[in-house]
């Protein structure tokens, strides 16, 4: 009878060891959450219906999905769910240029800088409270770019949460960013970069159409190992920045060039018109739908930071909202939250802002959510509600677009960040 | 000698007559009758279905519609559906001048003679945006590059000329105790806490003394006239608690500092501590027992135990009551101090202390409270009329009057925010 009791003792002692072990790790937890409202982004609204997450990533979404009986149920019926945001393009955590970097970079000309193999992870400190303050803030996936140059360097993704960068690195080779200057060094410093990568690729190919038919030629003839190491070693002599800037030329790589003005814009264009391939994504400025018979034409998407600001300074007759504008010229927007930490609590401030002035609502929760996760690249695991993709979504008591835009709830990868 | 006398002479001359052609201008101006839905009184309470009465700049009358009755000949405005607010105050900001050069002069760290009246620019967008956003009021001074920027002015966002615009100069004393001053760190003096410190105490430790020997001369205590000092001149009056003293500060040490020299040694009690965050709060309740002023932003927010704390509901959590928000523009838009009050409520305080932070609060501390910061007669017609509460994103202005002229009409001038 003792032992017995002391086996049971044991056996409850190890299943509560084991529950609070899975407990403890929140992504093994089987949880469904009911919504009022979810807005999948790609699928419609559900009304009334559940989204069940296991080890972070939604199983199931629908209006009658089965709620297993080990899943924790959170009620938020009644309220507004979406997907976290995806943040297209932030500087957040970096540093501002130190007054070293400064004389170095900017007095030398920052548009002459070539800094192609510069990987911004390194300047990614995971334990800065900036992260989690962002995370709060909705912004479960975002992109992190490097600052200054003319070429900056490689930017990444991360999704916060995680202690070290390799838990929160989601993308380390996201885009290669630019900051166009109209400005001849900077054409002469890109032109010939891009020049390099081309003659590159030109020579790889004609290499590999060479060996081709030298392999068709003697196909008895063993290739000594020896010569496949010259081969590879002659593959490493291509320098690094050339690498990713080929990389580029091909189209593997999207260029995110920053374009504040339209005439960048319209410089940057004249600069790619040999490059064909390259695939561009603009971060523009307000009055950068001047230029956009051109972003229509090519189908570049343009990254823009809302604010509540509607009227375009330079031109009476022009008096709108600049997101409108775009809107109306039918351009692929997506929306940077503001740069600033203090701002970017107002991000749903300025949707709700623009929704107002005539903006899409389709359009505005579009722009933070899908349209940034294709620019990154990111849209088979983020940016909507669906099966398979990961469980990001914030939770408001109404819709944020119609009311006054207070955050609830953020959960990212299933877990409840606020 | 002869030619100090011409000079004052001149001086008071250009005095007297900007202040008439002032009074000339405002008079010229067509009284109103201002009908509002609902009416933000600020200091009275709100009216329901009232009227404002608007004469020669001035408020004449405010009470609710079935007691006043317009007066022939006022110009009806009818905003029977919507709210009507006094002009904001921001006493925070950088907006008067034409950019960032103009507002940061930072050879030396002391710099008590120079004046930011010299750079204000009617025409900059950062003043319309300020109208169009209903912000009437601004403190605008020079920028915290250096340990003293000079002094700052008290001015309306629009107006006729200057002499209209400038409600007070100086306006205060700018002093930047931390933060900016230490990122050129370059180890000269005014750059590390002990060094500023030090500097800005023997600055003001000049000031009184120069202060005081006036006093006694003017008083009759001396028979002694002092010489007069051009960089100390129209300073002085920081010590007789007229001039206050604008402190950039933050951080939990600086801003122990402040209220300790500032209130506690030197007996000021026209200190105001604008930012305090980074922790600063921590001193909240030293601050809530003395007469020194709290003036948040742009920053409202700190984090820390993975969340986010609203930095006036800690001040105001501790018992400070004199608290006033700002947005420093240019740093944050000027047009954005309806936002920054509509933050501070989601961070924790209530809509009569936010909106009493961009009105009153920040008039009672510098003194202009007779002036702007409420809707009562006798005060500046600076008024601007809401689609409905402005702690409200989705809120806009319809109309600002400033000293009783319309400046920004949506249906002239376009919806701008």
């Amino acid at each position: 009878m003792g032992s017995s009791t002391n086996q049971k003792v044991l056996i409850i002692g190890i299943l509560v060891l084991a529950a609070s072990v899975f407990c403890l790790d929140g992504q093994e937890k089987l949880l469904a959450i009911k919504g009022g409202q979810i807005h999948t982004i790609t699928d419609g609204i559900i009304e009334n219906g559940v989204i069940l997450i296991r080890d972070g990533l939604i199983e199931d979404i629908g209006p009658d999905v089965l709620v297993p009986s080990d899943a924790e149920v959170l009620d938020h019926s009644g309220s507004f769910i979406m997907p976290g945001v995806v943040s297209p393009h932030s500087y957040l955590g970096i540093p501002p240029p130190s007054a070293a970097e400064q004389s170095a970079v900017f007095r030398s000309g920052p548009a002459i800088a070539n800094l192609a193999h510069y990987p911004v992870r390194y300047s990614i400190y995971p334990e800065d409270p900036v992260y989690l303050m962002a995370l709060k803030n909705g912004l479960t996936t975002m992109a992190i770019s490097p600052r200054p140059g003319g070429i900056a360097g490689l930017g990444a993704v991360i999704q916060p949460g995680g202690e070290r960068l390799k838990d929160i690195l989601v993308k380390e080779k996201a885009f290669l960013k630019v900051n166009v200057y109209v400005n001849t060094l900077f054409w002469d410093m890109l032109k010939r970069a891009l020049d390099e990568a081309q003659k590159k690729i030109e020579e790889k190919k004609k290499k590999a159409e060479e060996k081709k038919q030298e392999k068709e030629k003697d196909k008895e003839k063993k290739k000594g190992k020896s010569e496949k190491e010259a081969e590879e070693e002659e593959e490493e002599k291509i320098k690094e920045s050339t690498q990713i800037l080929m990389d580029v030329v091909e189209g593997r790589l999207p260029l995110m060039a920053d374009c504040y003005s339209p005439s960048a814009l319209s410089h940057l264009d004249a600069l790619l018109s040999g490059f064909p391939k390259v695939k561009v994504v603009v971060v523009g400025g307000p009055e950068i739908y001047r230029a956009g018979s051109l972003l229509k034409e090519k189908n570049i998407p343009v990254i823009l930071s809302p604010e509540i600001r509607t009227v375009i300074r330079w031109s009476r007759a022009e008096r709108t909202n600049y997101v409108l504008k775009c809107q109306g010229l039918g351009l692929k927007m997506a929306f940077q939250p503001p740069g600033g930490i203090q701002e970017q609590i107002h991000l749903f401030d300025y949707l709700n802002k623009l929704a107002l002035y005539g903006v899409n609502k389709d359009v505005l929760l579009k722009g933070v959510t899908i349209v940034p996760a294709e620019i990154l690249g990111m849209e088979k695991v983020v940016g909507s509600l669906e099966k398979g993709k990961r469980a990001d979504l914030i939770v408001f008591p109404n819709n944020p677009l119609e009311n006054i835009p207070v955050i609830e709830n953020v959960l990212s990868g299933g877990i409840y960040v606020k | 000698m002869r030619y100090k006398i011409l000079r004052m002479a001149f001086c008071l001359t250009v005095c007297l007559s900007s202040v008439g052609l002032v009074l000339e201008a405002q008079k010229g101006r067509p009284p109103y009758a201002v009908k509002a839905g609902k009416i933000l009184t600020i200091t009275k309470g709100v009216i329901q279905n009232g009227i404002v009465l608007v004469k020669n700049g001035k408020i004449e009358k405010v009470g609710k519609d079935s007691d006043i009755a317009i007066p022939a000949g006022y110009k009806v405005i009818d905003a029977s559906q919507h709210w009507l607010l006094p002009g904001f105050v921001d006493i925070h900001s950088h907006t008067g001048g034409e950019g960032y050069g103009d507002i940061n002069d930072m050879v030396f760290s002391l710099n008590p003679g120079l004046r930011i009246l010299d750079t204000i620019a009617l025409n900059t967008p950062g003043l319309k945006r300020a109208v169009a956003a209903g912000v009437t009021t601004i403190n605008h001074i020079p920028g915290s590059g250096s340990n003293n920027g000079g002094t700052g002015v008290i001015m309306k966002t629009a107006g006729d000329d200057l002499d209209e615009v400038v409600l007070r100069f100086p306006g205060v004393l700018k002093i930047a105790q931390a933060g900016n001053p230490e990122r050129r760190w370059s180890g000269e003096i005014g750059t590390g806490r002990m060094g500023m410190t030090w500097h800005l105490k023997e600055l003001m430790l000049q000031i009184k003394a120069y202060h005081d020997e006036w006093e006694a001369y003017e008083s009759g205590a001396s028979k002694v006239k002092p010489k007069k000092n051009v960089k100390f001149e129209y300073i002085k009056e920081v010590f007789d608690g007229t001039l206050p003293a604008f402190i950039h500060v933050a951080w939990f040490q600086p801003v122990q500092t402040v209220f300790r020299m500032y209130h506690d040694e030197l007996n000021m009690e026209n200190a105001v501590i604008t930012h305090g965050e980074f922790g600063g709060y921590q001193n909240a309740p030293a601050v809530s027992t003395r007469k020194v002023h709290f003036d948040c932003g742009p920053r409202l927010y700190d984090f820390w135990d993975d969340a986010f704390h609203g930095i006036i509901t800690e001040y105001a959590g501790a018992g400070v009551k004199n608290i006033s928000i700002n947005t420093d523009a240019v740093g944050t838009g000027q047009e954005k101090l309806f936002l920054q009050a509509a933050m501070a409520v989601r961070l924790g305080i209530d809509d009569k202390m936010a909106l009493e932070g961009i009105t009153i609060n920040g008039a009672r501390a510098f003194g202009i409270d007779d002036r702007v910061g409420s809707i009562e007669a006798g005060k500046d017609a600076d008024l601007v009329v809401w689609t409905g509460n402005p702690l409200d994103v989705r809120s806009h202005v319809i109309l600002t009057m400033i000293n009783g002229k319309i400046f920004y009409e949506v249906s002239r001038d376009g919806q701008q925010y």
